[in-house]
């Protein structure tokens, strides 16, 4: 049973990397631009692992992330983002698995690393 | 009839004074003019409404009620000229309109003599009259500009700050007219037959509340600036009485010269007055403009601070603009470069992998360049970046940087070693900005080492485990002695005397510097100098 994974994400570059290196390591992947259409998704495709960048046009991951917990309150939520501001951080990790990764700190192959380690621990 | 006269003259006599006196304070303004121009047609008014009923000639009698008429209209049209110039000439009314306007009143006026007003006019019990065809037109005329004029002076009012005194005197200005001109219009214009004779006469009356409050206004609150020319008149009046009687009406010469003593000494009293009144307005008109420059500041200074929150908030949302345009496209080169490398899209040759690790290089130099430049960004703008959490493991964090930059080393041929002791050491911190501070650091101690290497170690305090000491040494190109003290000030920090004698190390170690300040660390550099290699010391509290 291959794992389900949903990747919200505006930069069609970054979405590109991320679902060629996921789709690789043996995941289901199914991708979203925006907060709107993830929920969406989350209720069609009721993904393993919700993996969201936070600034977006439209609904932002972190406003999304809360839409989600609203109804779903197990999937975890990987938040992955240029963001570097600490009030930002802060309101995600206030809520309980919620987990925030740097774009630039972290590369493609550590990013896999840490969704897996996420899936393992369910 | 013998009180209805005795008042009516007292009235009109004082409203004439005071026309005159604003008058002659001052010829030249216009606001004293209109004003004079606006009571002497009151005036006129008054003296043919009360001679209407009084006389008991037809043929005077309909002339004055005529009169009545005619000087009811001249009289709005300079109740407007005068709320124009009130409290300052104002350009409202273009010229052209101003007389179209001064023409329909004069039109007015003149048909006040016609049938086609009034008619029909008969003094057998009091005087009566029937309304002509265009009498509706010229009641019109009268009471939009009467209101129209109040509402000028209120728009006008509501205009100035509350602590000018303009503001006061419109208020009292205002409240004159009001009284007189809807009581007058009332009683003279639309009650003019049905009432009785002694009821219609409130609309003269009434003109004292203008006498009332413009004098109140005058003495109180300086309008029209004649306030010492009231006590001078009072002053002078009182004199020329006492010395008409000193030398007119005493015979008696001790008692003239006892009077004339008393004459002098009123007189210089009375100068001693006028000084004071004087005195006493020049304070209060410094006080007034101190005042109004004291709010004018307050004002000034809350605009600029709602400016500078509104700046603050563009510069937030720009910089955080900013750090997603530049981050972004650096962030997708890497993740290619990651791919490629990681054989995700298939297999790469050896020199193509060299290539792409070369690249990816690059981009995460870039992206460190980023995350200064904009923590150095926020810095500069004063705003919080640094936020410290307990449990941060300095030993996992330094390989961190380690193993990022193992690859940096290797291409230029140098080692890079990490030893301690430790196993864990943990401290409150900023994660991701120490993170970024020691990092600057070694990345420094690679980019100035061509031969040999640098080692990375950390040890407590060995007294009193109060501090941890991250020690950074290389076998660089050392520094001059002189340049030690100033290698973490940004070249963008320093004087222009500094400038000359240290070169710019770019933002890096200025940050460094900077974060670890704020984690209540140290950070400084020694060296033997030039060719001898540098250790850069990080103390942070445990």
């Amino acid at each position: 049973m291959k794992n389900k994974i949903l990747i919200v994400e505006d930069d069609k570059d970054f979405v590109l990397i991320l679902k060629t290196k996921f789709e690789s390591e043996g995941f289901a992947v199914t991708t979203a631009p925006n907060g709107q259409e993830g929920i969406a998704c989350v209720q069609k495709e009721i993904p393993d692992i919700v993996l969201t960048d936070v600034l977006m046009t439209g609904m932002d991951g972190v406003e999304m992330a809360k839409k989600i917990r609203e109804y779903d309150k197990n999937v975890p939520i990987v938040f992955l983002t240029n963001l570097k501001n600490t009030e930002h951080t802060a309101q995600v990790e206030e809520s309980a698995d919620f987990e925030y990764l740097i774009k630039s700190d972290i590369s493609i192959s550590d990013i896999v690393k840490r969704i897996k380690e996420k899936l393992s621990l369910k | 009839m013998t009180l209805e006269l005795g008042i009516t003259l007292l009235i009109l006599v004082s409203i004439l004074a005071l026309g005159l006196l604003v008058y002659f304070n001052n010829k030249n303004s216009s606001t004293n003019r209109w004003f004079a121009a606006t009571t002497f047609m009151m005036t006129v008014w008054m003296a043919s409404n009360f001679l209407e009923n009084y006389l008991s000639s037809f043929n005077l009698a309909s002339f004055f009620l005529r009169l009545d008429f005619a000087s009811a209209a001249i009289l709005v049209c300079f109740w407007i000229f005068f709320c124009l110039n009130f409290p300052q000439p104002e350009n409202f009314l273009s010229i052209k309109k101003k007389f179209v306007f001064i023409l329909s009143a004069i039109f007015f006026a003149i048909l006040s003599f016609s049938d086609l007003i009034i008619k029909n006019i008969n003094i057998d019990n009091r005087i009566s009259f029937d309304v002509g065809i265009l009498f509706a037109l010229y009641a019109f005329f009268i009471v939009i500009n009467i209101f129209g004029g109040y509402g000028y002076l209120i728009w006008k009012y509501r205009k100035y700050n509350s602590i000018e005194i303009q503001r006061t005197q419109i208020l009292y200005v205002l409240l004159g007219f009001l009284i007189f001109g809807s009581v007058a219009t009332v009683t003279n214009l639309f009650l003019q037959s049905m009432l009785p004779v002694a009821l219609f006469r409130m609309g003269i009356y009434s003109a004292i509340f203008v006498a009332g409050f413009t004098a109140y206004a005058i003495v109180k609150k300086k309008l029209f600036g004649i306030k010492v020319v009231l006590t001078a008149l009072l002053v002078v009046v009182i004199a020329s009485l006492l010395m008409v009687d000193t030398l007119l009406l005493t015979k008696n010469l001790s008692l003239q010269i006892f009077k004339g003593v008393g004459v002098v000494l009123f007189m210089i009293f009375g100068y001693a007055l006028i000084k004071s009144v004087i005195k006493e307005i020049e304070q209060k008109e410094k006080m007034r403009g101190m005042a109004i420059e004291i709010d004018k500041a307050y004002r000034v200074e809350k605009k600029a601070n709602e400016e500078l929150t509104e700046l603050d908030k563009v510069k937030n949302q720009f910089l955080m603009q900013t750090q997603h345009d530049l981050r972004s496209p650096l962030g997708v080169i890497r993740g290619y470069c990651d791919l490629l490398i990681s054989g995700t899209m298939g297999k790469q040759s050896a020199k193509t992998i060299d290539v792409l690790q070369r690249i990816q290089m690059v981009a995460e130099d870039k992206i460190r360049d980023v995350n200064n430049f904009l923590d150095v960004a926020q810095f500069r703008l004063g705003k919080g970046v640094v936020s410290l959490k307990p449990g941060v493991g300095l030993v996992a964090l330094i390989n961190e940087v380690i193993n990022a930059e193992k690859l940096k080393a290797r291409q230029n041929s140098i080692y890079l070693k990490f030893e301690t002791a430790e196993s864990e050491v943990l401290i409150s911190a900023d994660r991701e900005k120490l993170k970024a501070s020691i990092f600057n650091i070694v990345d420094n101690a690679i980019k100035y080492t061509k031969s040999g290497g640098v080692s990375v170690g950390l040890q407590p305090d060995i007294h009193n485990r109060k501090n941890v000491l991250i020690t950074i040494k290389d076998t660089g190109i050392g520094i001059p002695k002189d340049k030690l003290a100033t290698m973490f000030e940004g070249q963008f920090m320093r004087t222009a005397q500094a400038q000359k004698t240290a070169e710019g190390k770019g933002i890096g170690l200025y940050l460094s510097g900077q974060i670890i300040k704020m984690h209540n660390g140290k950070v400084w550099v020694e060296s033997e100098g030039e060719g001898k290699g540098s250790a850069f010391y990080i103390e942070l509290p445990l």
